[in-house]
């Protein structure tokens, strides 16, 4: 009998911790949307580094990045070449030190799938996204979504994209994408400044 | 005397513009084994293009490549035997993974580095209307430096 109640109370907690566990990660998940969603703008500088596999080496560039509710967002390498992707709505423009080039969305898929990853990775609104399983954990006194996709042309080109949040702002710090092959770029964002106003010009595409 | 003096000029003449030749023609790739050359990277390819950076690693008998674009997704891996004179590629981006094009790419990688190793850092295939462009990029500024304000 009183096997069987000690028992009882052991599966009682452990049924009370898993049930916290989960709801933890649900507040985590509703705090990470509601920060995205109150992110009218956002500046920041990244280090970008891109690991390579099969050379062994790695290759850092850095540049600027500025985002502004619901579709803006400029994103600028400074450093060691330059080059700047600036999306306005369904106007991607492309500028390099060769030409510039501006694409519609509307008529170009790739285009249109890579804005949006990149908008939704940088202010963590992947997390509710259809397109991936996410797995959210608490790990180093920050939170980590791993994102797997599951369809399949991003399958194709990422094993996983991994998100870091910073658990008191509740925006990302660093974005891993990890390719299939083994590369891996990643993406720190740092001196990052919020709800600051932005000149609408820094998204002008002409 | 003065034939002494022009016969001297033009010695000196003759070993200047050799050394100017010498000069233009330095390699552009990594030469010794273990070597490493970064550069960012330009290929045309008719209206279209690709840009972004290029790594390069000596490793003895074989040239490595990663080619990926500015945000650091890969196009395409590759290595060049410097004794076969032979381009493999790899682990190459679906967009690009066409057989017809691999072959293109193959040979106008191989010429490629044939004039990096002359100190020319670009080749333009005009029968398939490419162009390929490696700049390079000074070990300093490819580490990790604070972006000025």
């Amino acid at each position: 009998m009183r096997n069987k109640l000690i028992l009882f109370c052991g599966m009682m907690c452990l049924a009370l911790t898993l049930s916290a566990q989960t709801q933890s990660k649900e507040a985590i998940r509703a705090k990470i949307n509601k920060a995205a969603q109150e992110m009218r703008t956002m500046q920041c500088d990244f280090t970008q580094t891109k690991y390579s596999k099969m050379l062994n080496d790695q290759m850092v560039s850095k540049g600027r990045m500025c985002y502004k509710q619901k579709n803006m967002l400029r994103w600028e390498y400074v450093s060691p070449y330059t080059y700047t992707f600036i999306l306005n709505d369904t106007q991607v423009l492309l500028k390099n030190e060769h030409r510039n080039d501006i694409i519609d969305t509307k008529q170009n898929k790739m285009f249109k799938e890579i804005a949006r990853i990149m908008m939704n990775s940088v202010i963590g609104k992947c997390l509710d996204d259809k397109e991936y399983k996410v797995e959210l954990v608490p790990e180093a006194g920050e939170w980590v979504a791993r994102l797997t996709p599951l369809k399949k042309n991003m399958k194709q080109m990422f094993q996983k994209i991994i998100l870091h949040f910073d658990m008191k702002k509740a925006w990302v710090t660093k974005v891993e994408l990890q390719e299939k092959k083994g590369d891996r770029t990643v993406i720190v964002l740092k001196n990052v400044r919020t709800n600051h106003e932005i000149d609408n010009k820094m998204f002008s595409v002409r | 005397m003065r034939s002494t003096i022009r016969c001297f000029l033009c010695v000196s003449t003759l070993i200047f513009l050799l050394n100017i030749a010498t000069l233009s023609a330095q390699s552009l790739l990594p030469e010794q084994e273990g070597q490493r050359a970064r550069f960012s990277a330009y290929i045309e390819i008719r209206d279209a293009y690709l840009s972004g950076g290029c790594m390069l690693l000596n490793d003895g008998n074989l040239l490595k490549g990663a080619v990926f674009n500015d945000f650091g997704i890969s196009y395409f891996d590759f290595s060049y035997h410097f004794l076969k004179d032979k381009v493999k590629l790899h682990d190459v981006q679906k967009m690009m993974n066409k057989w017809y094009l691999k072959k293109i790419l193959k040979k106008d990688l191989k010429a490629l580095i044939h004039n990096m190793r002359e100190g020319l850092p670009e080749y333009r295939d005009e029968k398939y209307r490419l162009y390929f462009k490696l700049t390079p990029i000074p070990e300093s500024e490819t580490e990790d430096a604070d972006i000025e304000e």
